[in-house]
């Protein structure tokens, strides 16, 4: 693995009701998605629809192109109920990681941005599973792909 | 390279990996002469034991704007004691909209599966 740093945003915003979810049986949803970037409008009102329709309780999402991801965007991302966030930032305009995680569903003890991923470390909260996610952009190779 | 940290936990690991694993996840106006560049990635898959699930929906997760090519670069991954404790996981591609990458959402769903094994213990 490449170098360790720890992860520059963790932050919490909005306590509004609203999202979405769907069968009863569904204990868990993990949504990712390489999204091509994340700057105009209606690339993060498609994301937001997204969550609001399928209500995962993690999104991870591929090649932001951002170099900074705030409480803001993740408030645009997420809708109004309430979240947690961890990124890897762009280099320039390549790249960039984002997870966010539902704060009732997920608990979150530690997250950490490696070269081409991010992990996050926690347990479910319906389930006390404890978990690793890691939410990886491999560099491209296009004759591989 | 082997998760050595991760040997014996519950480990999901997804994104865009931006290769396959076999020559029938992509398809392309390029001719492929060999299979070797996706050697390290069956490596990596099979060194560390993860699950690779059937992707349901569609057969490719990204697709070149001009429609000359697509591939399945997208999946998730699951350690076998993510597999264990989680068994009902179904991994579905959903439509692409502004990006050029399908969305894959990995879900359980309890009610196929019945009773969990771990609640049993815990009685």
């Amino acid at each position: 693995m490449g170098t360790v740093r720890v992860c520059k945003g963790v932050g919490m915003v909005g306590l509004f009701s609203g999202g979405g979810g769907e069968g009863s049986g569904v204990v868990m949803k993990i949504i990712s998605w390489n999204v091509r970037g994340l700057g105009r409008a209606e690339k993060r009102k498609e994301v937001k629809n997204l969550v609001g329709e399928k209500g995962p309780s993690i999104l991870c999402l591929q090649e932001t192109k951002l170099e900074v991801c705030d409480e803001a965007l993740c408030a645009s991302l997420w809708g109004g109920t309430p979240h947690f966030f961890s990124y890897r930032p762009s280099v320039g305009a390549s790249g960039g990681l984002l997870i966010l995680w539902d704060a009732s569903l997920v608990e979150v003890w530690s997250t950490e941005s490696i070269e081409h991923a991010i992990i996050i470390h926690g347990q479910f909260v319906q389930s006390n599973d404890e978990f690793y996610l890691v939410n990886v952009y491999a560099p491209c190779d296009n004759g591989a792909k | 390279m082997i998760l050595q940290r991760f040997s014996g936990k519950n480990v999901c690991i997804c994104g865009d990996f931006n290769v396959v694993r076999y020559v029938e996840e992509r398809r392309s106006l390029r001719v492929y002469s060999n299979v070797s560049d996706l050697e390290p990635f069956n490596k990596f898959i099979d060194e560390n034991l993860l699950v690779d699930l059937p992707l349901c929906g569609r057969r490719f997760t990204w697709y070149k704007g001009d429609g000359s090519s697509m591939s399945r670069l997208n999946r998730f991954l699951l350690s076998e004691d993510w597999s264990l404790v989680s068994p009902g996981c179904t991994q579905v591609a959903h439509l692409r909209g502004l990006s050029d990458h399908c969305p894959l959402i990995l879900s359980v769903n309890e009610d196929d599966w019945g009773p969990r094994p771990s609640r049993m213990l815990k009685c």
